[in-house]
């Protein structure tokens, strides 16, 4: 116990006494931290929406007028049993018909003649699983008897996966260059740390203070700064994500997740990550100028 | 006790600074060790506390095998020498009382040991009423002396001293060595490394051992005055 309280003590005071370095350090791990938590955000999001579209997603299959009822109960099976299909339902020609004197309301009597010769076709609604495999699905759907078209309008789930998986990508590369940057400077700290205090340590030395011992407070110093920085980013992570965040989602007329259902998720990982990435560049130091 | 077998130290710039030293130093001796400016009286300050290693040979210091031992032990052989430099080596913006018992504190020694110890050791060596002083504030004299405080502090079985007076005026540097001498009839080691001679003639009681040139040229073993007789 005396030993934690001491270490702690060294190591806080070790932060204190390269104040500038360890801002620094912390600020760029915070903004590291920041990017990622953003990246996951935004990427959660993006994953919200594309269940929100895929819910709603469905592919319209518009049969033949000779198609007969029969045929189009053994079609409706077929298409279920495929394996993208997630339902269907069957729009008769006289529902269509219906449907869209609903949508023309007032004008509906612009419709009016068409009872006798409706002129629209009998249709399956068709639900689909995996956004993915539309372009698949349509094509499987496409080529079965007595279909007369598939709508073919192209998925925006299939566009936001697109933009979701670059958006990631150009993330993992920015946070693994800031996570190199933080790596230096902490790293840099610690190794001030050692410069400053080397003539304590050589005296650490020649009492016959184990290497753990001279040690661990440079290690913990590295654990304050990544603490330091996790906090502060959770902090901005909430600004970031209720401020900016809402303002792009809102120009682009899309429900944004709330941030609390994710935020012990989000906090775990801010401090563990800046936990981990201090005390590895601590650890990068110690070996190169630390030999005990 | 320390034994030195045909130890052999060179560098690896091909340096020899030790070509062949047999020593043997029992528990309770008090020994000078003279030698000039690159006779390797460093170098076997160095195998002795263990920061280099002997190329050949054989040390064996307070029951550790210094050809053998693991590097984790290093700390547990450094606990039973105290050390004592020429330039002091204390810590400036520590208190005479945090520099004691820093030594003892980074050995993981619990705070009431600490508290008990320190204020006897720094009267056993005339500084009790220095405690709160910075090292600054001190004497040459007085800062060897808590140097030899921390030295002491861990209860060592022996105390290398290099050149305890080299930094310490005349007058204080008897001072110094009374305090080593009732150090050392206390019952720990004295080694004691130096090239003064005018400091090895007026104790010249003690065991004298001259190194010259990387080989023990001279081993004069101590009168009885010198070891807690009567006298």
């Amino acid at each position: 116990m005396e030993k934690v309280r001491y270490f702690l003590g060294e190591g806080l005071r070790n932060i204190r006494s390269n104040g500038f370095v360890s801002a620094a350090s912390i600020g760029v791990l915070t903004i590291c931290l920041l990017l990622l938590g953003s990246s996951y955000l935004f990427s959660e999001n993006v994953k919200n929406l594309i269940t929100q579209v895929e819910s709603k997603n469905q592919i319209m299959v518009y049969l033949k007028d000779d198609v007969s009822d029969a045929s189009i109960k053994t079609l409706k099976s077929d298409i279920e049993s495929m394996e993208n299909v997630k339902g269907v339902t069957f729009v008769s020609k006289a529902e269509a018909l219906k449907n869209a004197e609903k949508t023309l309301g007032d004008k509906s009597k612009l419709l009016s003649g068409f009872e006798s010769d409706n002129p629209y076709p009998n249709s399956f609604e068709v639900a689909i699983k995996d956004m993915s495999l539309y372009s698949q699905t349509v094509k499987q759907l496409t080529k079965l008897t007595g279909v007369e078209n598939v709508s073919d309008n192209s998925p925006i789930a299939a566009k936001l996966t697109n933009i979701s998986r670059v958006i990631n990508r150009v993330g993992i590369v920015l946070f693994l260059i800031l996570i190199g940057v933080s790596l230096f400077l902490i790293s840099n700290a610690i190794k001030i740390a050692v410069f400053v205090r080397r003539r304590e340590i050589n005296i650490m030395k020649f009492v016959g203070a184990t290497n753990g011992f001279i040690r661990w407070p440079f290690v913990v110093e590295g654990m304050f700064i990544g603490l330091a920085a996790g906090v502060l980013g959770i902090v901005l992570q909430w600004y970031v994500y209720t401020g900016l965040f809402s303002k792009i989602f809102t120009v682009l007329n899309v429900t944004q997740m709330s941030i609390s259902n994710m935020m012990p998720y989000l906090s775990a990982g801010y401090l563990a990550t800046g936990v981990a990435i201090g005390v590895l560049g601590s650890l990068i130091s110690l070996h190169k100028y630390l030999k005990v | 006790m320390i034994v030195f077998k045909d130890t052999v130290k060179t560098y690896d710039n091909g340096t020899r600074a030790l070509k062949g030293i047999d020593l043997t130093v029992e528990d309770g001796e008090f020994v000078f060790i003279r030698g000039a400016s690159g006779s390797g009286k460093s170098t076997l300050i160095k195998l002795m506390m263990r920061e280099e290693k002997a190329t050949s040979g054989e040390i064996f210091i307070n029951g550790y095998d210094l050809t053998k031992i693991k590097d984790s032990e290093v700390p547990y052989l450094r606990r039973t020498m105290g050390v004592v430099f020429q330039d002091f080596r204390l810590i400036a913006n520590k208190t005479v009382y945090d520099n004691v018992a820093f030594a003892m504190r980074v050995t993981g020694a619990k705070p009431q040991d600490i508290r008990r110890r320190v204020p006897y050791i720094l009267s056993l060596v005339g500084l009790a009423k220095k405690a709160r002083s910075m090292p600054l504030q001190l004497s040459g004299g007085e800062q060897q002396r808590v140097s030899l405080a921390r030295a002491l502090v861990n209860n060592p079985i022996s105390i290398l001293a290099d050149e305890p007076t080299g930094n310490v005026d005349p007058d204080m540097s008897i001072e110094i060595m009374e305090l080593f001498e009732e150090i050392n009839r206390r019952g720990t080691t004295i080694i004691m490394v130096t090239h003064d001679a005018t400091l090895v003639d007026r104790y010249d009681y003690h065991r004298v051992i001259t190194i010259d040139g990387g080989l023990i040229s001279d081993d004069k073993p101590g009168s009885d005055s010198g070891k807690g007789g009567e006298a």
